[in-house]
């Protein structure tokens, strides 16, 4: 040590360093619009920010709107699950720096007019 | 009878953390700082380095730097001045935080 500077106490500080334990989750779009004449499925992308270190479960499901879904001018009436779409509750794990997971719903047959359903996630358990 | 007074050990000063541990996380608060103070005599310029390291002093796998914006820098006190220019400025980089860990800062001189 150069001789005229002296360190007293304390000389260290120690700095604790804590990850980000919680992750954000959320579907690409907010509305997705297919022909189910041609369309067998739908596939929805899932996205997480945050907590890109840890390993994470979402939960998502299908289910059917109680009223008819407007969006912009366009009035959807509520499709019928096990008819038109596949009622479906499972999850998916996003592993350590899995930042994306594509999910994809079945879809059963063709409403006789434009009908809508949602699909739900949620995280489990941060 | 002579009278001889001895140099002092410390001519530019005694430094030390004014406090001696911080808290870091990505959920808040990801920037924190550390102080440093000069005691005892404060005359010339002195520059103080310091830096980041593992409390294990081990290897690791990640670097300090990997989750660390600035994992060391220099501070410097003016004439006759107990503070620093600035303090040291510790930054979390986003997400780079893959578990709890602990690290410490120590000074060295310049």
């Amino acid at each position: 040590m150069t001789p005229g500077v002296g360190f007293g106490v304390p000389v260290q500080a120690v700095v604790t360093v804590q990850p980000r334990i919680v992750s954000t989750f959320n579907l690409a779009f907010d509305n997705l619009t297919i022909v189910a004449s041609t369309a067998q499925q739908v596939s929805l992308l899932i996205q997480r920010t945050d907590g890109l270190q840890t390993t994470a479960v979402v939960i998502y499901n299908t289910t059917q709107p109680r009223q008819p879904v407007a969006i912009g001018s366009l009035t959807f009436e509520p499709a019928q699950p096990q008819i038109h779409f596949t009622q479906i509750q499972t999850t998916v794990t996003f592993n350590p720096g899995d930042v994306s997971h594509l999910i994809e719903i079945p879809i059963i047959s063709v409403p006789d007019s434009p009908a809508a359903f949602f699909v739900q996630i949620s995280a489990v358990g941060q | 009878m002579s009278v001889t007074i001895e140099a002092s050990d410390n001519p530019a000063g005694v430094f030390s953390f004014l406090t001696a541990s911080l808290v870091l996380s990505e959920n808040g608060p990801t920037t924190g700082e550390l102080e440093v103070r000069r005691i005892g005599n404060l005359a010339g310029v002195v520059a103080i380095s310091w830096e980041a390291l593992y409390t294990d002093g081990e290897e690791h796998a990640v670097p300090v730097d990997a989750f660390l914006l600035n994992s060391r820098g220099t501070i410097t006190f003016g004439d006759n001045s107990a503070t620093s220019d600035v303090n040291i400025v510790l930054e979390l980089i986003s997400n780079a935080v893959s578990h709890n860990c602990t690290a410490q800062v120590e000074q060295m001189k310049y």
